[in-house]
């Protein structure tokens, strides 16, 4: 295979993944929001005041109150955030796969600075 | 009933963005501050992740149509990512007054960018960093011609993904405008190619700080719910309808609606 036919087959591996994706994190979060919906009051009046409550701690609160709407909601959240993070991951691997070692070195390194910036979430706590 | 108004300023926010290129943050960032009175970090944040899922619908059908150059992406990556990771420190570090500021100035500088027609830029000499990674390619034009193109000052480009990741995690948004005057311009690549590439790694620059304010807490199922699903709608029509639409049109009004926006963040800056 020439290495523009190998790149145009990449692309549409990648083109695919990002597609389904997409669908299944948007129904996911649109499921939980309706699920989740305040049809009362103003439910952004909680938000005047910035105060971060980490990830985990959010999830055991709606756990313990069986908000599950909210916990589908975030778990749609958190795969549409990674999307990306398994593109770059998926790309490298193909490349790899595809003998092109700089651009696989490339990626991989992308990936890492991604999961280091996705952990710095979890450290300014 | 807020939330469905959040809802729906969230479908005009993607189509509007779909068809004028821009994320939906531009809008959904001031009518959560100004309109919901929303803090501007969870504002931030929930923007962040419309822009994940804008940047990944519109990636797959650049991808498929060829016009994304995926070797520059990546390359161009290492800096956007590295960009995000200050950015968000910075975000923790700095005083609301001043993400209103800077803001207002972005709104200000993108009208303006809107208003000038840019042109394609051109280079026959291939870059040897560009050569060593293959990063030169190729696009089908709207005559059905394929056009080769050559890639010029990768370096630039990647310092200047470095400050368009700052960008986007400090305000939301995707720093769309900042990555094609770079591969445009800086780079020489196709105007095409560049919007195609710049969309392409937007998913990647926002998921950089997204992650991160998800895991410290700033993304909110209340906030970014509604603005997600609402960005994925709207930017899904809207690139449906943009062939049949006249943008030039669109466009002037969009400038006058950020021009009242931006003196809006302005405004509460200096308040």
């Amino acid at each position: 295979m020439k290495p523009d036919q190998r790149t145009y087959e990449l692309e549409l591996t990648i083109a695919k993944f990002l597609r389904y994706g997409v669908v299944t994190c948007g129904v996911m979060i649109a499921t939980g929001w309706l699920l989740n919906i305040k049809w009362e009051g103003n439910p952004f009046s909680l938000y005047r005041d910035y105060d971060p409550i980490p990830f985990w701690q959010l999830v055991g609160h709606y756990t313990r109150t069986g908000n599950y709407g909210a916990i589908i909601c975030f778990v749609g959240l958190a795969g549409l955030v990674s999307l990306p993070v398994w593109r770059v991951l998926l790309t490298g691997i193909l490349f790899y796969k595809q003998k092109e070692k700089s651009m696989a070195l490339i990626a991989f390194f992308v990936f890492t600075l991604l999961i280091i910036s996705f952990l710095l979430g979890v450290s300014v706590e | 009933m807020f939330s469905l108004i959040l809802f729906s300023v969230s479908i005009l926010a993607g189509f509007y963005g779909a068809i004028l290129g821009l994320g939906g943050g531009t809008i959904v960032v001031p009518f959560l501050t100004l309109v919901l009175g929303v803090d501007i970090r969870y504002a931030i944040a929930a923007s962040l992740i419309s822009i994940v899922a804008t940047s990944s619908g519109a990636a797959a059908s650049f991808l498929r149509d060829h016009l994304t150059n995926l070797r520059v992406a990546v390359f161009l990556e290492i800096g956007t990512v590295l960009g995000a990771m200050s950015g968000f420190f910075i975000t923790s570090k700095i005083e609301t007054r001043w993400l209103y500021l800077i803001f207002g100035v972005f709104l200000v500088f993108s009208g303006i960018m809107m208003l000038l027609k840019k042109k394609d830029s051109f280079t026959d000499v291939d870059h040897p960093l560009s050569k060593k990674l293959n990063l030169a390619g190729n696009y089908k034009n709207e005559k059905g011609e394929i056009i080769e193109y050559k890639i010029a000052n990768p370096q630039f480009g990647l310092i200047t993904m470095y400050f368009a990741g700052i960008m986007s995690a400090l305000l939301g948004i995707g720093s769309g405008i900042f990555k094609v005057l770079a591969m445009d311009n800086g780079m020489k690549m196709p105007l095409k190619v560049s919007s195609a590439t710049s969309n392409f790694m937007i998913g990647v620059t926002a998921a950089g700080s997204a992650g991160a304010f998800l895991l410290q807490g700033d993304i909110r199922p209340d906030i970014a719910g509604p603005v997600a699903v609402g960005i994925i709608i709207g930017a899904y029509v809207g690139g449906k309808t943009m062939p049949k639409m006249k943008v030039a049109t669109i466009r002037k009004v969009f400038v006058v609606a950020m021009a009242i926006l931006a003196f809006q963040m302005l405004r509460k800056a200096f308040a």
